[in-house]
Protein backbone atom coordinates (compact mmCIF):
# COMPACT_ATOMS: atom_id res chain seq x y z
CA UNK A 1 0.00 0.00 0.00
CA UNK A 2 1.71 3.14 -0.99
CA UNK A 3 -0.18 6.79 0.23
CA UNK A 4 -0.11 7.52 -3.21
CA UNK A 5 1.48 11.46 -2.21
CA UNK A 6 3.81 12.77 -4.76
CA UNK A 7 7.33 12.47 -2.61
CA UNK A 8 7.92 16.45 -2.80
CA UNK A 9 4.18 16.94 -1.03
CA UNK A 10 4.89 14.01 1.16
CA UNK A 11 8.37 15.64 2.10
CA UNK A 12 6.71 19.03 2.96
CA UNK A 13 4.14 17.40 4.91
CA UNK A 14 6.11 15.54 7.32
CA UNK A 15 8.21 18.54 7.72
CA UNK A 16 4.97 20.38 8.56
CA UNK A 17 3.66 17.65 10.77
CA UNK A 18 7.09 17.12 12.81
CA UNK A 19 7.48 21.19 13.50
CA UNK A 20 3.56 21.54 14.80
CA UNK A 21 3.55 18.63 16.95
CA UNK A 22 6.55 19.22 18.05
CA UNK A 23 5.78 22.52 19.30
CA UNK A 24 2.80 21.65 20.62
CA UNK A 25 4.33 18.45 22.75
CA UNK A 26 6.41 20.78 23.57
CA UNK A 27 4.90 23.44 25.11
CA UNK A 28 2.27 20.95 26.38
CA UNK A 29 5.28 19.79 28.60
CA UNK A 30 6.83 23.08 30.02
CA UNK A 31 3.66 24.12 31.12
CA UNK A 32 2.88 21.02 32.87
CA UNK A 33 6.34 21.09 34.54
CA UNK A 34 5.83 24.64 35.67
CA UNK A 35 3.25 23.54 37.46
CA UNK A 36 3.12 19.76 38.27
CA UNK A 37 0.80 20.25 41.31
CA UNK A 38 -2.10 20.93 38.46
CA UNK A 39 -1.54 18.71 36.49
CA UNK A 40 -1.00 15.71 38.89
CA UNK A 41 -4.88 17.01 40.28
CA UNK A 42 -6.03 16.82 36.76
CA UNK A 43 -4.52 13.30 36.11
CA UNK A 44 -6.00 12.31 39.63
CA UNK A 45 -9.35 13.31 38.37
CA UNK A 46 -10.05 11.23 35.30
CA UNK A 47 -9.52 8.52 37.93
CA UNK A 48 -8.01 5.90 35.70
CA UNK A 49 -4.67 5.68 37.87
CA UNK A 50 -4.17 4.17 40.96
CA UNK A 51 -3.49 7.20 43.47
CA UNK A 52 0.00 5.76 44.28
CA UNK A 53 1.00 6.17 40.63
CA UNK A 54 -0.50 9.84 39.95
CA UNK A 55 2.05 11.75 41.21
CA UNK A 56 5.16 9.63 39.61
CA UNK A 57 2.66 10.23 36.70
CA UNK A 58 2.92 13.71 36.82
CA UNK A 59 6.52 14.20 37.04
CA UNK A 60 7.41 11.73 33.96
CA UNK A 61 5.22 12.07 31.74
CA UNK A 62 5.42 16.24 30.81
CA UNK A 63 9.34 15.48 30.46
CA UNK A 64 8.78 12.80 27.55
CA UNK A 65 6.50 15.12 25.89
CA UNK A 66 9.19 17.73 25.98
CA UNK A 67 12.12 15.56 25.10
CA UNK A 68 9.54 14.06 22.08
CA UNK A 69 8.57 17.47 21.15
CA UNK A 70 12.12 18.99 20.72
CA UNK A 71 13.38 15.74 18.88
CA UNK A 72 10.62 15.83 16.17
CA UNK A 73 11.39 19.88 15.77
CA UNK A 74 14.75 19.49 15.47
CA UNK A 75 13.97 16.11 12.85
CA UNK A 76 16.17 13.79 14.84
CA UNK A 77 14.51 10.25 16.05
CA UNK A 78 11.28 11.39 14.22
CA UNK A 79 10.24 7.58 13.97
CA UNK A 80 11.20 6.95 17.38
CA UNK A 81 9.81 9.98 19.50
CA UNK A 82 6.59 9.55 17.00
CA UNK A 83 6.05 6.46 18.36
CA UNK A 84 6.47 7.25 21.77
CA UNK A 85 3.60 10.14 21.15
CA UNK A 86 1.28 7.78 19.03
CA UNK A 87 1.14 5.61 22.15
CA UNK A 88 0.55 8.30 24.53
CA UNK A 89 -1.38 9.92 22.11
CA UNK A 90 -3.87 6.63 22.41
CA UNK A 91 -3.51 6.90 25.88
CA UNK A 92 -5.26 10.50 26.42
CA UNK A 93 -8.04 9.44 23.87
CA UNK A 94 -9.07 6.62 25.75
CA UNK A 95 -8.47 8.34 28.91
CA UNK A 96 -11.10 11.33 27.66
CA UNK A 97 -13.11 8.60 25.75
CA UNK A 98 -13.89 6.93 28.65
CA UNK A 99 -14.56 9.98 31.03
CA UNK A 100 -16.66 11.35 28.96
CA UNK A 101 -18.62 7.73 28.93
CA UNK A 102 -18.63 7.99 32.66
CA UNK A 103 -19.85 11.60 32.34
CA UNK A 104 -17.05 12.94 34.28
CA UNK A 105 -17.17 17.24 34.12
CA UNK A 106 -13.37 17.20 34.34
CA UNK A 107 -10.72 19.60 33.02
CA UNK A 108 -8.02 17.77 30.67
CA UNK A 109 -5.21 19.07 31.69
CA UNK A 110 -3.49 18.73 28.76
CA UNK A 111 -1.41 22.35 29.18
CA UNK A 112 -2.12 23.95 32.49
CA UNK A 113 -4.91 23.15 34.76
CA UNK A 114 -5.47 26.91 35.25
CA UNK A 115 -6.49 27.24 31.50
CA UNK A 116 -9.77 25.74 32.52
CA UNK A 117 -10.45 23.48 29.15
CA UNK A 118 -12.51 20.66 30.26
CA UNK A 119 -12.79 17.12 28.63
CA UNK A 120 -15.11 17.22 25.08
CA UNK A 121 -15.77 16.46 22.15
CA UNK A 122 -13.59 19.10 20.50
CA UNK A 123 -10.80 18.06 22.69
CA UNK A 124 -11.26 15.05 21.42
CA UNK A 125 -11.09 15.54 17.68
CA UNK A 126 -7.85 18.00 18.52
CA UNK A 127 -6.25 14.32 19.95
CA UNK A 128 -7.27 12.74 17.24
CA UNK A 129 -5.93 15.15 14.48
CA UNK A 130 -2.54 14.91 16.59
CA UNK A 131 -2.46 10.63 16.66
CA UNK A 132 -2.91 11.02 12.83
CA UNK A 133 0.06 13.08 12.64
CA UNK A 134 2.57 11.06 14.89
CA UNK A 135 1.10 7.80 13.33
CA UNK A 136 1.53 9.63 9.53
CA UNK A 137 5.19 10.37 11.07
CA UNK A 138 6.00 7.41 12.14
CA UNK A 139 4.86 5.02 9.27
CA UNK A 140 6.31 7.74 6.60
CA UNK A 141 9.12 9.68 7.99
CA UNK A 142 13.04 9.30 7.93
CA UNK A 143 14.83 8.58 11.53
CA UNK A 144 17.53 10.67 11.61
CA UNK A 145 16.15 13.86 9.09
CA UNK A 146 12.40 13.83 9.45
CA UNK A 147 12.04 13.52 5.49
CA UNK A 148 10.19 11.13 3.67
CA UNK A 149 12.27 8.22 3.16
CA UNK A 150 13.37 4.43 3.60
CA UNK A 151 16.52 4.96 5.02
CA UNK A 152 15.55 4.87 8.10
CA UNK A 153 16.33 2.98 11.05
CA UNK A 154 18.99 0.65 9.81
CA UNK A 155 21.38 -1.10 11.99
CA UNK A 156 24.97 -0.90 10.44
CA UNK A 157 25.52 -4.19 9.05
CA UNK A 158 22.15 -3.89 7.20
CA UNK A 159 22.49 -3.12 3.32
CA UNK A 160 20.07 0.03 2.62
CA UNK A 161 17.22 0.42 1.19
CA UNK A 162 15.84 0.36 -2.42
CA UNK A 163 17.41 2.35 -4.83
CA UNK A 164 16.15 2.32 -8.48
CA UNK A 165 18.05 0.14 -10.66
CA UNK A 166 20.60 2.20 -11.97
CA UNK A 167 19.63 1.88 -16.22
CA UNK A 168 23.25 1.78 -17.39
CA UNK A 169 23.69 -1.89 -14.89
CA UNK A 170 20.39 -2.86 -15.46
CA UNK A 171 21.91 -6.29 -14.37
CA UNK A 172 22.89 -5.56 -10.85
CA UNK B 1 23.28 -9.67 7.21
CA UNK B 2 20.17 -8.89 5.26
CA UNK B 3 16.87 -9.00 6.36
CA UNK B 4 13.03 -8.29 4.78
CA UNK B 5 12.43 -4.46 4.43
CA UNK B 6 9.20 -3.52 2.99
CA UNK B 7 9.68 -0.85 0.33
CA UNK B 8 7.19 0.45 -1.09
CA UNK B 9 4.85 0.21 1.89
CA UNK B 10 3.12 2.58 4.14
CA UNK B 11 5.51 1.65 6.81
CA UNK B 12 8.90 2.13 4.53
CA UNK B 13 12.16 0.84 5.48
CA UNK B 14 11.63 -0.55 8.80
CA UNK B 15 13.68 -4.22 9.52
CA UNK B 16 14.52 -6.30 12.13
CA UNK B 17 17.03 -4.42 13.21
CA UNK B 18 15.34 -0.97 13.13
CA UNK B 19 12.55 -2.22 14.98
CA UNK B 20 15.04 -2.88 17.61
CA UNK B 21 16.95 0.57 17.22
CA UNK B 22 13.55 1.75 17.32
CA UNK B 23 12.61 0.25 20.83
CA UNK B 24 16.31 0.73 22.04
CA UNK B 25 16.22 4.63 21.50
CA UNK B 26 12.26 5.08 22.60
CA UNK B 27 13.49 3.61 25.90
CA UNK B 28 16.42 5.57 26.16
CA UNK B 29 14.04 8.46 25.92
CA UNK B 30 11.86 6.72 28.78
CA UNK B 31 14.85 6.49 30.52
CA UNK B 32 16.23 10.03 30.19
CA UNK B 33 12.47 11.42 30.67
CA UNK B 34 12.46 9.73 34.07
CA UNK B 35 15.29 10.95 35.62
CA UNK B 36 14.90 14.41 34.48
CA UNK B 37 11.60 14.18 35.63
CA UNK B 38 12.45 12.64 39.34
CA UNK B 39 15.67 15.05 39.15
CA UNK B 40 14.15 18.11 38.82
CA UNK B 41 11.07 17.47 41.22
CA UNK B 42 13.44 16.08 43.87
CA UNK B 43 15.24 20.02 43.38
CA UNK B 44 12.22 21.72 42.70
CA UNK B 45 10.22 23.63 45.75
CA UNK B 46 6.92 22.70 43.64
CA UNK B 47 7.81 18.94 43.48
CA UNK B 48 5.72 16.57 44.26
CA UNK B 49 5.92 13.19 46.95
CA UNK B 50 6.22 10.33 44.89
CA UNK B 51 5.71 7.74 47.41
CA UNK B 52 2.84 6.32 49.47
CA UNK B 53 -0.45 7.09 49.27
CA UNK B 54 -0.43 10.68 47.83
CA UNK B 55 -3.32 12.83 49.21
CA UNK B 56 -3.22 14.86 45.73
CA UNK B 57 -6.12 16.18 46.65
CA UNK B 58 -5.24 17.41 50.06
CA UNK B 59 -1.83 19.28 48.84
CA UNK B 60 -3.61 22.45 48.55
CA UNK B 61 -4.37 22.20 52.14
CA UNK B 62 -8.12 22.50 51.79
CA UNK B 63 -10.19 20.32 53.69
CA UNK B 64 -12.58 17.59 51.96
CA UNK B 65 -16.01 17.25 53.23
CA UNK B 66 -19.26 14.36 52.66
CA UNK B 67 -23.10 14.87 52.35
CA UNK B 68 -23.46 14.46 55.96
CA UNK B 69 -21.06 17.59 56.80
CA UNK B 70 -21.74 19.71 53.66
CA UNK B 71 -25.68 18.97 54.67
CA UNK B 72 -25.28 19.90 58.33
CA UNK B 73 -23.41 23.37 56.96
CA UNK B 74 -26.33 23.80 54.88
CA UNK B 75 -28.74 22.98 57.53
CA UNK B 76 -27.14 25.58 60.14
CA UNK B 77 -26.76 28.22 57.64
CA UNK B 78 -23.24 28.22 58.60
CA UNK B 79 -22.00 28.59 55.10
CA UNK B 80 -22.18 29.71 51.54
CA UNK B 81 -22.00 26.99 49.23
CA UNK B 82 -20.10 27.52 46.00
CA UNK B 83 -21.60 26.10 42.63
CA UNK B 84 -18.24 25.72 40.09
CA UNK B 85 -19.99 24.12 37.37
CA UNK B 86 -20.66 25.61 34.06
CA UNK B 87 -23.14 28.27 34.20
CA UNK B 88 -26.00 25.74 32.27
CA UNK B 89 -25.41 23.27 34.53
CA UNK B 90 -26.05 25.68 37.29
CA UNK B 91 -29.37 26.92 35.86
CA UNK B 92 -30.55 23.77 35.19
CA UNK B 93 -29.95 22.97 38.94
CA UNK B 94 -27.88 23.25 41.58
CA UNK B 95 -27.99 22.98 45.32
CA UNK B 96 -30.42 25.61 47.08
CA UNK B 97 -28.95 29.03 47.78
CA UNK B 98 -25.54 28.22 45.71
CA UNK B 99 -23.75 30.86 44.32
CA UNK B 100 -22.70 30.04 40.96
CA UNK B 101 -18.75 31.13 40.40
CA UNK B 102 -17.13 28.69 37.92
CA UNK B 103 -13.60 28.95 37.16
CA UNK B 104 -14.06 30.26 32.95
CA UNK B 105 -15.52 33.64 34.33
CA UNK B 106 -13.85 33.16 37.99
CA UNK B 107 -11.46 37.05 36.97
CA UNK B 108 -14.73 38.85 35.91
CA UNK B 109 -17.00 37.74 39.17
CA UNK B 110 -14.51 37.48 41.73
CA UNK B 111 -15.00 41.09 42.46
CA UNK B 112 -18.87 41.22 42.76
CA UNK B 113 -18.33 37.95 45.00
CA UNK B 114 -15.96 39.57 47.43
CA UNK B 115 -18.60 42.54 47.53
CA UNK B 116 -21.53 40.16 48.57
CA UNK B 117 -19.28 37.44 50.84
CA UNK B 118 -17.02 38.70 53.22
CA UNK B 119 -13.43 37.15 53.31
CA UNK B 120 -14.40 35.01 56.41
CA UNK B 121 -17.12 33.65 55.71
CA UNK B 122 -16.99 29.54 55.26
CA UNK B 123 -17.36 28.76 51.36
CA UNK B 124 -18.35 24.77 50.51
CA UNK B 125 -17.30 24.73 46.44
CA UNK B 126 -18.60 21.57 44.68
CA UNK B 127 -18.89 20.55 41.39
CA UNK B 128 -20.80 17.72 39.42
CA UNK B 129 -19.30 14.93 41.38
CA UNK B 130 -16.21 12.58 42.71
CA UNK B 131 -14.80 13.27 39.22
CA UNK B 132 -14.80 16.76 38.59
CA UNK B 133 -12.08 18.80 39.42
CA UNK B 134 -13.25 21.89 39.18
CA UNK B 135 -14.49 22.60 42.98
CA UNK B 136 -11.00 22.09 43.98
CA UNK B 137 -9.83 24.44 41.30
CA UNK B 138 -12.22 27.60 42.03
CA UNK B 139 -11.75 26.34 45.81
CA UNK B 140 -7.64 27.17 45.27
CA UNK B 141 -8.68 30.49 43.44
CA UNK B 142 -10.69 31.48 46.41
CA UNK B 143 -8.00 30.63 48.43
CA UNK B 144 -5.73 33.09 46.43
CA UNK B 145 -8.35 35.43 46.87
CA UNK B 146 -8.15 36.02 50.16
CA UNK B 147 -10.54 33.32 51.45
CA UNK B 148 -9.26 31.19 54.31
CA UNK B 149 -12.30 29.26 55.84
CA UNK B 150 -12.73 26.48 53.07
CA UNK B 151 -14.04 23.44 52.29
CA UNK B 152 -14.80 21.21 49.14
CA UNK B 153 -18.00 18.46 49.06
CA UNK B 154 -16.50 15.89 46.90
CA UNK B 155 -20.08 13.96 46.53
CA UNK B 156 -20.90 17.31 44.71
CA UNK B 157 -24.64 17.77 42.55
CA UNK B 158 -24.93 14.31 42.20
CA UNK B 159 -24.71 13.03 45.51
CA UNK B 160 -26.77 16.09 46.35
CA UNK B 161 -29.35 15.69 44.21
CA UNK B 162 -29.86 11.98 44.63
CA UNK B 163 -30.06 12.26 48.37
CA UNK B 164 -32.77 14.63 48.07
CA UNK B 165 -31.50 17.51 49.55
CA UNK B 166 -32.69 21.36 48.72
CA UNK B 167 -32.01 22.23 45.25
CA UNK B 168 -33.27 24.90 42.75
CA UNK B 169 -33.04 25.32 39.37
CA UNK B 170 -35.18 25.70 35.66
CA UNK B 171 -35.05 21.65 35.52
CA UNK B 172 -34.03 20.44 39.33
CA UNK B 173 -33.95 16.44 39.51
CA UNK B 174 -37.02 15.64 40.62
CA UNK B 175 -35.37 13.38 43.47
CA UNK B 176 -33.53 16.66 44.85
CA UNK B 177 -36.76 18.52 44.46
CA UNK B 178 -37.78 18.98 48.21
CA UNK B 179 -40.28 20.81 50.20
CA UNK B 180 -38.82 23.59 51.43
CA UNK B 181 -37.79 25.08 48.12
CA UNK B 182 -38.38 28.98 47.33
CA UNK B 183 -36.96 29.62 44.00
CA UNK B 184 -37.36 33.40 44.84
CA UNK B 185 -35.16 33.43 47.71
CA UNK B 186 -32.60 31.61 45.82
CA UNK B 187 -31.30 33.10 42.57
CA UNK B 188 -28.27 33.60 40.59
CA UNK B 189 -26.49 36.96 42.68
CA UNK B 190 -24.01 37.46 40.60
CA UNK B 191 -25.50 37.27 36.50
Amino acid sequence: MRTGLPERLEAGLIVAARVVLGLVFLSAGLYKILDPGSFALATANYRLLPADWVNLFAVVIPWLEVLCGVLLFLGQWVRTSSLLLTCLLLLFVGAVGVSMIRGLDIHCGCFSAGSGRKIGLRLLAEDALYLMLSTFLFLRAREGTGRRGPKTVQSKDTTVTPSPPSPRFPGR
Amino acid sequence: MKSSTLPGTILSGLDSHGWFSLFRRGALILLVSGLLGLSVNALSPRGLPLLGTVPVRESDGIARIGLPEAWELHQARKGVFVDARSEEDYRSGHIRGAILLDQESFETSISAFQELVPLDTLLVAYCSGEGCGSSSEVAQLLKEAGYRNLRVFSGGWEEWSKGGYPVEGERPRERGVTRDQDPEENRDLLR
